[in-house]
């Protein structure tokens, strides 16, 4: 990556905007995120002063996505009622210095899962996972036609589109054959589900990705891997055991508070093919962080033995394929 | 063979550890160390149950490749090289076949017929898969470290 540099910054922000702005404080912060490495800035023009977040496209590591679809749904969701931080600049052609990047304004809070792991769980990750089924039910009523900048879907195939994608991508990253997943592969292609609808689908909605102060949900963040898909994807990824709240609010409970807010109820049969699913989505990611270690894109030793976790996934598929209980 | 392999891990794993400990190193290196130290232990622990696990999946995945013979063309796993004396011990050589042999369950499972025996196949298919898992040393590894994570991008 190249490196940041404030003056660089200035001069692009003032070009975007047509008069000068100054960038102080400029500062990167620890993220255990891969793919953006964020940095704090603090924006003055016109007399205006903003706390802003920097996200620089990583270099390669678990997946490459670009930056220009995630800004512009974090643009579109303004004032939408889902929780996100305010869209404020976007160099996706890595002008100012060399790396694209988007800018946001600071939202108070914090992105740490350490709490989840509290044997008795905690009130007010029981009120911010609440506050999470809102927003997703939310997110997800929003018109898919003020999206246009995302692939379109219909409800017979935004399964069989993500079903196609991340198959394609597990035949180009895999290291080494995978029978249990290709076993899952084939299951979930006999029983393709058709979507209630098509909605904006964050892909990668859960604690960790989220900002919460206290006992409030101030911004769902890293959006990465939205698209348009189906909804149900969304519910079969916020309660894996990786970052489950499930200590402080149990699925059911967060699943009820959904379909009060979205109006209609999760059909079981529908979740479980996305929980299989979603087994297989990161299991790829996975597999790719390996790939990406494998072929030098990245020295990130996080991504050297990624792939060892795919053995636990597919121990998860096959309980999920023999009707074991939802997260 | 000595020094072992896990032996020598263990060596080179003091050696991270010691060059871990120095206060002079930034952020990213004392990071990076940690994460190498931990995947060295890993290894440690994985290394001595790998062959022997290799050796057994070989064993039921050769065996049930022979049963999936029967709906699905060409399936015939490779036979160890009896010109190789290592073969049966190697770990490089058990390695090896393990892929190949998983290639085939790969390819069989996809290929098997829908219907009812292809479904039983799949089934047997799925109990080779779970034993699988319960004999898998790299899950009876040491808990990652807390500088490492297994979340998305």
């Amino acid at each position: 990556m190249s490196e940041v540099r404030a003056e660089g910054l200035a001069t692009f922000l003032s070009e975007q905007e047509g008069r000068p702005v100054t960038v102080g404080e400029l500062q990167r912060i620890s993220s255990v995120g891969n793919a953006r490495e964020p940095w704090l800035f603090r924006a003055t023009w016109d007399g205006r002063d903003e706390r802003c977040v920097m996200l620089v496209k990583a270099e390669a590591g678990q997946l490459e996505t670009s930056l220009g679809p995630e800004f512009a749904t974090i643009a579109a969701l303004d004032a939408s009622g889902v929780p996100v931080p305010p869209a404020r600049w976007l160099d996706e052609a890595g002008a100012a210095f060399g790396s694209a990047f988007f800018v946001t304004a600071w939202v108070p809070g914090t992105a740490d899962t350490r709490v989840l792991r509290k044997p008795d769980g905690d009130p007010a990750i029981a009120a911010v996972a609440r506050q999470l089924a809102v927003a997703a039910a939310r997110l997800h009523a929003q018109d898919p036609a003020r999206f246009g900048h995302l692939t379109p879907t219909t409800p017979e195939t935004a399964a069989v589109d993500q079903l196609d994608h991340w198959e394609e991508l597990f035949r180009r990253q895999r290291l080494e054959p995978h029978p249990g997943l290709v076993y899952a592969l084939r299951w979930l292609r006999e029983r393709l589900p058709r979507a209630e609808r098509v909605s904006v689908v964050h892909g990668d909605l859960r604690f960790g990705n989220l900002l919460y102060d206290g006992d409030r949900l101030t911004a769902l963040v890293d959006w990465e891997m939205v698209h348009l898909g189906d909804p149900v994807e969304d519910l079969g990824w916020v309660y894996r055991s990786l970052w489950s709240p499930s200590r402080s609010l149990p699925f059911e409970e967060f699943l009820a508070v959904y379909a009060a807010e979205a109006g209609r109820p999760v059909e079981r049969e529908h979740l479980r093919w996305y929980e299989v699913f979603n087994e297989i989505k990161h299991s790829v990611i996975s597999l790719t962080g390996t790939r990406s270690f494998a072929d030098r894109a990245t020295t990130s030793l996080r991504h050297a033995d990624r792939s060892a976790t795919v053995a636990p996934f597919v121990r998860r598929i096959l309980e999920l394929i023999e009707g074991g209980p939802s997260c | 063979m000595e020094p072992t392999v896990a032996a020598q891990l263990r060596a080179i794993r003091r050696l991270v550890d010691e060059a871990g400990a120095d206060a002079g190193l930034g952020e990213a290196a004392a990071q990076a160390l940690t994460l190498a130290s931990s995947q060295l232990r890993r290894l440690e622990g994985a290394q001595a149950a790998r062959l022997p696990f290799l050796v057994e999946d070989n064993r039921a995945a050769a065996a049930l490749l022979a049963e999936l013979a029967e709906l699905v063309a060409d399936l015939a796993p490779p036979e160890p090289s009896p010109a190789d004396p290592e073969a049966a011990t190697s770990e490089a050589a058990a390695a090896s076949r393990n892929d190949a042999l998983r290639e085939l369950l790969a390819r069989a499972v996809h290929e098997l017929p829908a219907d009812a025996a292809g479904d039983a196949a799949r089934a047997r298919v799925a109990e080779l898969l779970r034993a699988r898992l319960a004999r898998n040393p790299a899950l009876n590894r040491p808990p990652r470290s807390g500088a490492e994570r297994t979340g998305t991008p």
